[in-house]
């Protein structure tokens, strides 16, 4: 990965989403799965905002999903992760995670 | 039936403010999710629904901009307000060389310019998609700078009031009539 691609906190929290939810990720479980799990009540907005900027990078792919009822016939548009954004993924997690090495004990003392 | 109605005019009014900054294909998808989501959480959640509109507007719409590219699109909306100070410079020196400044003559210069803005910012949004709501921006910023500093101190408050809410309006205006015209094509 390039040094100016790593990613932002909000791109990798949504690629973790991406990859959690499978072929069910769209922008409104993606929203869901992020406020569920981090207790962040991030907009619809700034979800869609991020998702078109990984797929400018190419870590992500859409494609448009069917109309159903509930949403007023309205279309998903579908995400999914794609290799170089697992690589991206896979960079950042390792790079936070030796960042973070044997610091546990030094934040819970703050 | 009233919740139908209910849906119908709540899906208009957001559509409508999500179509001044989102293409035609997102402002379907972004809806879908909202009303998805409100079903979900039942019908109490109205509150939610509307700060999700009002929270997405300014991502959505730097989004915008970043996607016509930021250089492009601040080039684009320059052109049109350098474009329109001219018109409007052109217009005053031209209005008072006849005639003393009076409320009136306000009133009818700004029938003249806001008109002119929306079609500016109508063609610099055709031109680079996020433009309109730079030039609301820029607007917003010039017309602060000028209540602030006091400059032109001869216009009247009302004046510049005036073209606050009316300038921010006539370029969210030519926007939207942009990405709804790209809509139809």
């Amino acid at each position: 990965m390039p040094r100016g691609d790593l990613l932002g906190s909000l791109e990798h929290i949504i690629l973790l989403a991406l990859v959690r939810l499978g072929p069910n990720a769209y922008g409104m479980t993606v929203r869901r799965e992020i406020e569920t799990r981090t207790g962040r009540d991030v907009s619809i907005g700034a979800v869609y905002s991020t998702l078109e900027r990984l797929e400018m990078k190419g870590y992500v792919s859409s494609m448009t999903g069917e109309p159903t009822a509930e949403r007023g016939g309205r279309a998903k548009r579908l995400f999914r992760i794609e290799a170089s954004g697992r690589r991206a993924l896979a960079t950042s997690q390792d790079s936070i995670r030796r960042m973070a090495a044997g610091l546990k004990m030094r934040w819970r003392n703050v | 039936v009233e919740k139908r109605v209910s849906r119908f005019s709540r899906t208009r009014v957001a559509s409508w403010l999500l179509a001044c900054v989102l293409p035609a294909c997102d402002v379907e998808t972004t809806l879908g999710d909202l009303e998805e989501e409100h079903a979900f959480r039942g019908e109490d959640s109205l509150w939610w629904y509307w700060s999700q509109i009002v929270r997405s507007i300014p991502t959505s719409a730097w989004a915008s901009i970043r996607r016509g590219g930021l250089a492009s699109t601040c080039v684009a909306a320059i052109a049109a307000c350098a474009t329109q100070a001219t018109f409007e410079l052109g217009l005053k020196a031209a209005i008072t060389t006849l005639t003393p400044y009076t409320t009136a003559i306000g009133i009818a210069s700004l029938a003249v310019t806001i008109p002119s803005f929306v079609l500016l910012s109508y063609w610099a949004s055709r031109v680079r998609p996020g433009a309109g709501m730079l030039l609301a921006l820029l607007v917003l910023i010039a017309v602060a700078i000028q209540l602030t500093v006091k400059v032109g101190g001869e216009l009247p408050v009302w004046t510049r009031l005036a073209a606050l809410l009316l300038g921010t309006s006539a370029a969210l205006t030519g926007g939207a009539l942009s990405l709804r015209r790209q809509r139809r094509e």
